[in-house]
């Protein structure tokens, strides 16, 4: 292969990661923490600031995605784990369904579903944490996992636990959406108005009436701004009169959800559903719109409501039962495992890995180029590519850095000098008996490949199914050395190489000191 | 061999590193070596059985664990004991790093006194004593029995996994004996590693078993080096002694085999030592594991092969040698 040809792949690659690593660089290096902050902004804030801070936002937020993230061990933060309480489940299906076999029968499938509806209220809750980047998953075994990174005081989410969400009935102006409706520059979707800054210049929302967000989730369940209402701002009901919500199903079979009011309630959504016939009332969760039906019938008690969209979305059937609960849990959740690890002690980890691979790189190196010369300070050279490389392959995957990936790191080192070992030690063998340095290069490195490739093959194999392991540390440990595996033969096989010839067709060396 | 080879420059006197230029008897050495990993694993075994098995990490059997700084003085390891013991509670107290800055980490198994060992009452314990500004909470840790069951088996589990893919791969890459011996040595290099958590009374938790996943990819790199050398001396002459030909392989792969793991110690002797109260220990496992994995290429992965070889292949030599008369 042409040389000029083979710097051109090296650059490649090196530009490459670069490429993926510049987000790490920017959030960790450059950013101040109030420019960091400043992602932890909800959604329906945003609207509120000015064109370049909303810019920044943006270019920030997207920074912070596209970035490495430390693990809650390195950064501090709470994990906590958690159950469905079986026996609270089994309860709430039996006044269901009201016979034991009939909640055996299904009682996967609600075990399910009722882990998915947690996930659901959690994640909408996910605000009131105070936290910027909390991550709240289903595990393999069926376990609910939250991590709150960068808080301390587990109390917290014990309380957004047990605590329901303010629910409350507001009326929507519908003068003013069909005023709206006939600006072109306006976009209506879903019946809510997208964005608030295509407003036209002359409008002003009236005295009484107030901007509310409008969320959906997405397929993840993660709550999505799709646009917002003009609510009026007075509070036709709150939620305390809601007494009942549960499935059922309309005339044509679909699914929908049935309700039913206090007495005291029933009188008063009487005289609202009464005045606001084919108007829209927006059902308002801790200040978010979640739904905004249209009122086709005078309410009293009871009352149902229907969409098209609940045939073909089951989940958003339970949702909005689920918001008219208030947001409550569906059932009952058990802690099973807390972790805490405070910021200090985040940061000593963080220190003590760093000062340990330090030490470690240093005594190697300082080793590699005493016995091994100037091919000692090349394989030196492959062995920060090397990390390049592999930092770049994080930054693509957006990984999160634990202290068992540092251990993976280690081991990475650990396997590339080995490789340059193998190499070299392979060089001397042939010098031994090769009629010029060249040729001992050549057979040197043809030699060691089979080896090296072998022997990374082999790591890769174990590596890559510790990468597929549930267990957290595990997999951290496995991902970070599969790519360092995969950085290491290319970086030993191919860089280190490209080095070498370099060197001794452009420079004319006789030998490099081996 | 090399003899053979003489250049007119004296190549020899200009190359650096070691060199073996006799045999040496590695396979030989196989019964000493048996005895040395076998007295070493016997050990182990005695001592598993005498403790009643290993000492677990709380993430293994559930538990708390509370790591406070208690910024007072005269406070002993006794003393914090003491104000458990008073509740009937089974407490493992510790200092981490410099005792002078009392950083105390403690820990509770006692899984029948659930309710009372949650880190936020232990937490209170400690602050009725020494009082809520001189206590500062560093970090804490709850695992209930079920998750640490489930932990324990899914890793024990994927041991399994990796240890056959990777006998899957070997044998396909070389053969079946060799397969065989890479993940006997695999297995002895992990039972040390094991032997060596029950002399000290380590508890095994997930950074241990990190540990033995590190070395599980550091102990087979090692062997299919060993491996391939011999694999390419007996290609070129296959009808060269067995046992020569591995002794000339070790040999010749010996420079590297030590350089390797002298560098690789580097790394592992420096996490154990800046690592911290989390690595620290995962160091002293990769040293000793880095250590076993490198005698275990020469000293097991090797012979083993070698003895089923020449238990195998003498079957076949006789059978050849059957129908050599018959025909």
């Amino acid at each position: 292969m042409n040389k000029g040809f083979r710097f051109f792949v090296l650059l490649l690659f090196t530009g490459l990661a670069f490429y993926f690593l510049n987000p790490s660089i920017q959030w960790y290096f450059v950013l101040t923490p109030e420019q960091q902050n400043i992602i932890s902004l909800p959604e329906e804030k945003v609207v509120e600031l000015t064109k370049e801070q909303k810019q920044e936002f943006k270019n920030i937020k997207n920074i912070r995605q596209h970035s490495v993230k430390l693990g809650l061990d390195l950064q501090g933060g709470v994990f906590i784990l958690m159950q469905i309480n079986e026996d609270d489940l089994r309860k709430k299906l039996i006044e269901q369904y009201g016979d034991t076999n009939a909640v055996n029968e299904k009682w996967e499938e609600e075990y399910k579903s009722a882990v998915k509806q947690t996930i659901d209220v959690l994640k909408s809750r996910m605000d009131q944490f105070g936290v910027s980047e909390p991550t709240i998953q289903k595990t393999y075994s069926g376990q609910i996992s939250v991590q709150l990174p960068g808080l301390d005081n587990p109390q917290l989410i014990h309380d957004a636990l047990s605590k329901v969400g303010k629910l409350e009935f507001h009326m929507v102006d519908e003068d003013v959406m069909r005023l709206l409706a006939q600006s072109p520059l306006v976009q209506i979707s879903n019946g809510a108005i997208v964005s608030r800054e295509s407003l036209p210049t002359n409008f002003f929302l009236p005295e009484d009436d107030a901007w509310y967000p409008y969320f959906e989730n997405d397929v993840e369940g993660n709550a999505r701004l799709v646009g917002w209402f003009p609510l009026k701002k007075t509070v036709e009901l709150d939620g305390t009169y809601i007494e009942k919500a549960m499935q059922g199903s309309d005339k044509d079979g679909s699914p929908s959800v049935n309700f039913s009011l206090s007495p005291e309630g029933g009188d008063i959504f009487y005289i609202v559903t009464s005045k606001n016939t084919n108007k829209r009332l927006a059902i308002v969760l801790d200040g978010k719109v979640k739904s905004a039906p249209y009122i086709r019938a005078v309410i009293r008690d009871s009352g149902t409501i229907t969409s098209p969209t609940f045939k073909h979305d089951p989940n958003e059937v339970m949702f909005l039962i689920n918001v008219l609960k208030a947001g409550a849990l569906p059932v009952k959740l058990d802690i099973v495992q807390e972790n805490v690890i405070g910021p200090t002690l985040g940061q000593d980890s963080i220190n003590a890995g760093v000062q340990a691979a330090m030490w470690g790189a240093i005594a190697v190196v300082i080793f590699m180029i005493i016995y091994y010369r100037v091919s000692g300070f090349i394989s030196m050279m492959g062995l920060v590519f090397n990390m390049w490389f592999l930092m770049g392959a994080m930054g693509l995957m957006g990984n999160t850095i634990t202290l068992s990936g540092i251990a993976g790191i280690a081991l990475t080192v650990g396997m590339a000098v080995d490789a340059s070992v193998i190499i070299f030690e392979r060089i001397r063998e042939e010098m031994r008996r090769a009629r010029s340095y060249k040729h001992a290069l050549e057979n040197g490195f043809e030699i060691a490949r089979t080896t090296i490739w072998d022997s990374n093959i082999t790591t890769l194999i174990a590596s890559a199914a510790l990468a597929m392991s549930d267990v957290e540390s595990v997999k951290g440990f496995g991902l970070t050395l599969s790519f360092g595996i995969i950085a290491n033969v290319f970086a030993s096989l191919y860089i280190i190489r490209l080095i070498f010839d370099w060197l001794i067709d452009t420079f004319k060396l006789k030998k490099v000191s081996i | 061999m090399d003899n053979q080879n003489k250049s007119p420059q004296e190549k020899t006197a200009i190359v650096r590193g070691f060199k073996i230029s006799h045999r040496v008897h590695f396979i030989k050495m196989r019964w000493l070596s048996m005895l040395i990993s076998g007295a070493v694993l016997l050990t182990g075994v005695i001592l598993f059985i005498a403790k009643g098995g290993f000492k677990l990490g709380i993430d293994f059997q559930g538990g708390t664990r509370v790591e406070v700084n208690i910024h007072s003085e005269n406070v002993s390891i006794e003393q914090i004991r003491g104000l458990f013991v008073a509740g009937d509670i089974d407490s493992s107290v510790t200092t981490v790093g410099d005792p002078l800055k009392q950083h105390y980490l403690i820990t509770v198994t006692d899984l029948s006194k659930k309710m009372e060992i949650n880190p936020t009452n232990i937490t209170q314990k400690l602050i009725a004593q020494y009082g809520i500004s001189n206590i500062e909470l560093l970090g804490s840790e709850e695992i209930g029995p079920k998750v640490a069951e489930n932990t324990g088996q899914r890793l024990f589990n994927l041991l399994m996994f990796v240890a056959l893919l990777i006998l899957l791969y070997v044998a396909l890459r070389f053969d079946f004996l060799y397969g065989t011996g890479a993940v006997i040595a695999l297995f002895h290099d992990i039972a040390i590693m094991a032997s060596f958590a029950l002399v000290m009374d380590m508890p095994i938790d997930s950074t241990i078993i990190a540990a033995f996943l590190t070395i599980l990819g550091y102990s087979i790199n090692d062997t299919i080096v060993v491996f391939d050398r011999i694999r390419e001396n007996h290609k070129i002459n296959p009808d060269e002694d067995y046992e020569l030909v591995m002794d000339r392989s070790i040999t010749q792969s010996m420079s590297r085999t030590l350089i390797t793991s002298l560098t690789t110690l580097f790394v592992a002797i420096s996490i154990a030592v800046w690592g911290g109260r989390v690595l620290s220990n995962f160091g002293v496992m990769l040293v000793v594991g880095i250590v076993s994995g490198t005698y275990s290429s020469v000293f097991v992965a090797s012979p083993i092969t070698f003895m089923l070889r020449k238990l195998t292949v003498k079957k076949k030599g006789s059978d050849k040698k059957a129908k050599k008369s018959e025909a």
